[in-house]
């Protein structure tokens, strides 16, 4: 790579105690790219945004962002960066905008620009009319738009977004996707955390799965879905359909193992998808007097990956 | 459908972020500018949520007029002094001692509720001076003590207007008894610093403590010892 990493880490390890909270994490974020942290509760995620945001200390391996070293820099890296979310909030008693100017003067622009600025932002993410209202009066959607806009009041080259739209409604969500999405046509290196499977999905060039500190996979979503497995068929056949038969008549059809899953009557039937495979299936168990109630395809969602992988390190704690 | 927001939200430019202060100070002077002007910032920003919730100037102005009430009117009587006198002297001290231990309250309050929502993260991840957020907040919880030292010392005032009134005389200030009282305890002790000071006299006195004063401090209450 040409170009340096605009994130990177290197053994990045954190224990709050006895328990380690994130070990021995290697990451390479390049500039622009948006890169998702999955994972669950507990997983590790937050700390490593505080760790890179100077937030907290690391314990053990070092970590760079924009060029400059999170411990060594800490000062220099917080002029590089945005954060917001979970942890990063606003003044509940102050107006919308009063955050928005106050946090404008901190990051040192004089005060007509702070102004000029808030009013900016406050148009952008539709908070103008609710702009002179204490912040405690705010829904949930408004107040995470004016947490963010308060991460971008100057023009962060990296911006850091822990659970942006956890306890969001659906519309809520989507325009929180919208306006992620056009910062990062602008160039911004963007590091999401999130525990929607959709989100990562939508927004992310790269997703690392976490589990318990550690990194349990990492790679495009593309790449996630296809390491589990491809399509595959779902079946559902009637009460006391023969399933066996069933499954004799599909076996040729299947790129693996015919699974009997959850649900009297259902198969799954992993397949590789090539035109009139539906028709064929449903033409051989006709034939052999098996009527089907519902056939669908299924391809693998980042669901699969999540459960397959943070499932395991569950079997194994 | 949802509608596509993002073509509907106006274009966002980043024109009007400042460049960074130019380098014309040394480091170390703009390291300074800033840090005032950080605190500065915050002072505002304290005193500015007094104005959103007006409610918070209860404790500052209500607050004290009710203790003063309390302890000069409702507990008059109740309380006596081991050494005689009255103890509405010291009143008004112990008052202003009470009003800064509840700022002090509201200000450890304040910042563990800063600590818990996330706003001190907010600003530690801001390119600011990072003591600021202590200072700031302290200065603008002094400024709201001096208002209700104000409150009580005006209190206070009024209080011994009436007694003034009642009595005929002038009472003693607590602090000034009290530095009176040490005044007196160090002139009598028989240092050598002390002994031939210009302007001394033969007994050790200083010249300063004329003789109405020593009848003040060195007669016992004549209402007491009755």
């Amino acid at each position: 790579m040409r170009q340096p990493p605009m994130i990177e880490t290197c053994g990045l390890a954190k224990s709050f105690g006895r328990a380690p909270a994130v070990s021995g994490l290697d990451l390479q974020i390049p500039a622009g790219s948006t890169f998702c942290l999955l994972g669950p509760n507990g997983a590790g995620k937050t700390t490593v945004v505080r760790m890179l945001s100077t937030l907290v200390r690391p314990d053990a391996g070092w970590a760079r962002v924009a060029g400059h070293d999170v411990a060594a820099d800490g000062a220099a890296v917080r002029r590089e960066i945005g954060l917001s979310g979970q942890y990063a909030s606003v003044d509940e008693f102050l107006t919308g905008r009063a955050n928005l100017v106050m946090i404008g003067e901190l990051c040192r622009l004089r005060r007509p620009a702070a102004r000029r600025r808030a009013a900016e932002l406050l148009a952008h993410f539709e908070l103008e009319p609710a702009a002179d209202r204490p912040v405690r009066t705010y829904s949930g959607g408004m107040r995470r738009r004016l947490d963010l806009a308060a991460s971008l009041i100057t023009r962060p080259r990296v911006l850091f977004l822990d659970e942006p739209t956890t306890g969001l409604d659906p519309r809520s969500r989507l325009v929180m996707w919208d306006v992620i999405r056009r910062l990062v046509l602008d160039g911004t290196t963007l590091l999401l955390t999130t525990q929607y499977l959709e989100e990562a999905d939508q927004l992310a060039d790269v997703v690392c799965v976490m589990d318990s500190g550690r990194v349990t996979a990492q790679g495009t979503p593309a790449d996630l879905k296809a390491s589990v497995g491809g399509t595959r068929l779902l079946l559902s056949l009637p009460p006391g359909a023969a399933l066996g038969r069933a499954a004799a008549i599909l076996a040729p059809h299947a790129a693996g193992p015919v699974r009997l899953t959850g649900g009297p009557g259902r198969l799954e039937v992993p397949v590789v998808p090539r035109p009139g495979i539906v028709t064929d299936v449903v033409k051989d168990l006709d034939a052999a007097g098996i009527p089907v109630d519902d056939i669908s395809m299924r391809r693998p969602s980042l669901d699969d990956v999540f459960h397959a992988l943070t499932g395991a390190g569950e079997a194994a704690a | 459908m949802i509608p596509d927001v993002a073509s509907q939200l106006p274009a966002l430019s980043f024109e009007t972020a400042a460049p960074p202060p130019a380098r014309t100070a040394p480091a170390w002077l703009a390291a300074r500018y800033w840090a005032l002007h950080d605190v500065w910032v915050l002072t505002r920003r304290t005193l500015a949520r007094v104005i959103t919730t007006p409610e918070q100037l209860v404790n500052v102005t209500v607050q004290p007029l009710i203790l003063v009430l309390l302890f000069s009117y409702v507990f008059d009587g109740a309380i006596r002094l081991p050494d005689g006198g009255n103890y509405r002297e010291y009143l008004i001290a112990g008052i202003f001692a009470v009003n800064m231990g509840g700022t002090a309250q509201g200000t450890a309050i304040g910042l563990a509720v800063d600590l818990s929502t996330g706003l001190i993260d907010r600003f530690r991840s801001l390119p600011m001076s990072r003591a600021t957020v202590l200072i700031g907040r302290t200065l603008a919880d002094l400024s709201l003590t001096l208002v209700a030292g104000l409150v009580t010392a005006m209190a206070g005032l009024a209080g011994a207007r009436r007694s003034l009134a009642r009595t005929g005389r002038p009472r003693t200030g607590a602090a000034v008894r009290l530095f009176r009282r040490v005044g007196r305890n160090m002139h009598r002790d028989p240092g050598p610093r002390r002994r031939g000071r210009p302007g001394g006299r033969a007994d050790g006195h200083p010249a300063a403590v004329t003789d109405v004063e020593r009848f003040h401090l060195g007669q016992p209450d004549d209402s007491v010892a009755a």
